[in-house]
């Protein structure tokens, strides 16, 4: 086995996790869901070579 | 000095052995050389991430990120103090690498591969449970999501910190 690359997300204490539970139950921001449409459009248009 | 690209010239696309410009690859961070000389395909090829390369003009390396799936989870928490969500995990995708090459920063590369991660994580979730995209970021790259991203800082004492986007679009 190689050393482990990715970096992983460590389980969060319970504040954290709370702080983000509640955000979770607010749903997206506007900020968030203009930026996702544009990166479905940009995304979308981008070429996928292969080499 | 950051050299300026032509945005038209650069594609996407798999990390292969064969896939140019990864010995040439520079980055402040050794970690980030190194994984993509030495690690990236070796997860790939056992499935644990998937690296992801941009090229410019077939043969120049500017960028590349990692994805795999994940879940943000809690550590044990009593059942009173749990609150409303009822599990102990956020399924999620995991940014598990992202970098640009020192040279060829501010062309909009890493804004790239992040609406591409937004882009793969935001179908998924149409056919698999999937609620963020989410990261540790490096300490010296918290401003540069701040700055070019929505997404949010959970910032903790004497741990990384984490980042993330909601996927879920209000209706």
């Amino acid at each position: 086995m190689h050393n482990m690359a990715l970096r992983e997300i460590q389980p969060l204490e319970e504040n954290d996790w709370n702080t983000l539970v509640d955000d979770l139950e607010k749903g997206q921001t506007k900020e968030q869901t203009a930026f996702l449409q544009e990166a479905l459009k940009h995304a979308e248009s981008m070429p996928t070579a292969e080499y | 000095m950051s050299e300026k690209i032509d945005f038209t010239k650069v594609k996407r696309a798999r990390l292969t052995k064969t896939t140019p410009g990864i010995a040439s690859f520079k980055n402040k961070e050794q970690s980030m050389v190194d994984f993509i000389q030495k690690e990236a395909l070796a997860d790939q090829e056992k499935k644990i991430g998937i690296t992801w390369v941009w090229i410019y003009d077939d043969k120049i390396l500017v960028g590349f990120i990692s994805l795999a799936m994940f879940s943000i989870d809690r550590k044990e928490i009593p059942s009173e103090k749990r609150g409303k969500y009822p599990y102990s995990t956020i399924p999620s995708l995991l940014i598990g690498q992202l970098a640009t090459h020192d040279e060829y920063e501010c062309n909009g590369i890493g804004t790239s591969m992040i609406n591409f991660a937004l882009s793969e994580a935001y179908k998924s979730s149409q056919t698999i449970g999937c609620r963020t995209v989410a990261l540790h970021p490096l300490e010296n790259a918290i401003k540069w999501y701040e700055d070019h991203t929505p997404f949010k800082l959970i910032k903790r004492k004497e741990k990384l910190d984490i980042m993330y986007f909601d996927l879920l679009t209000k209706s």
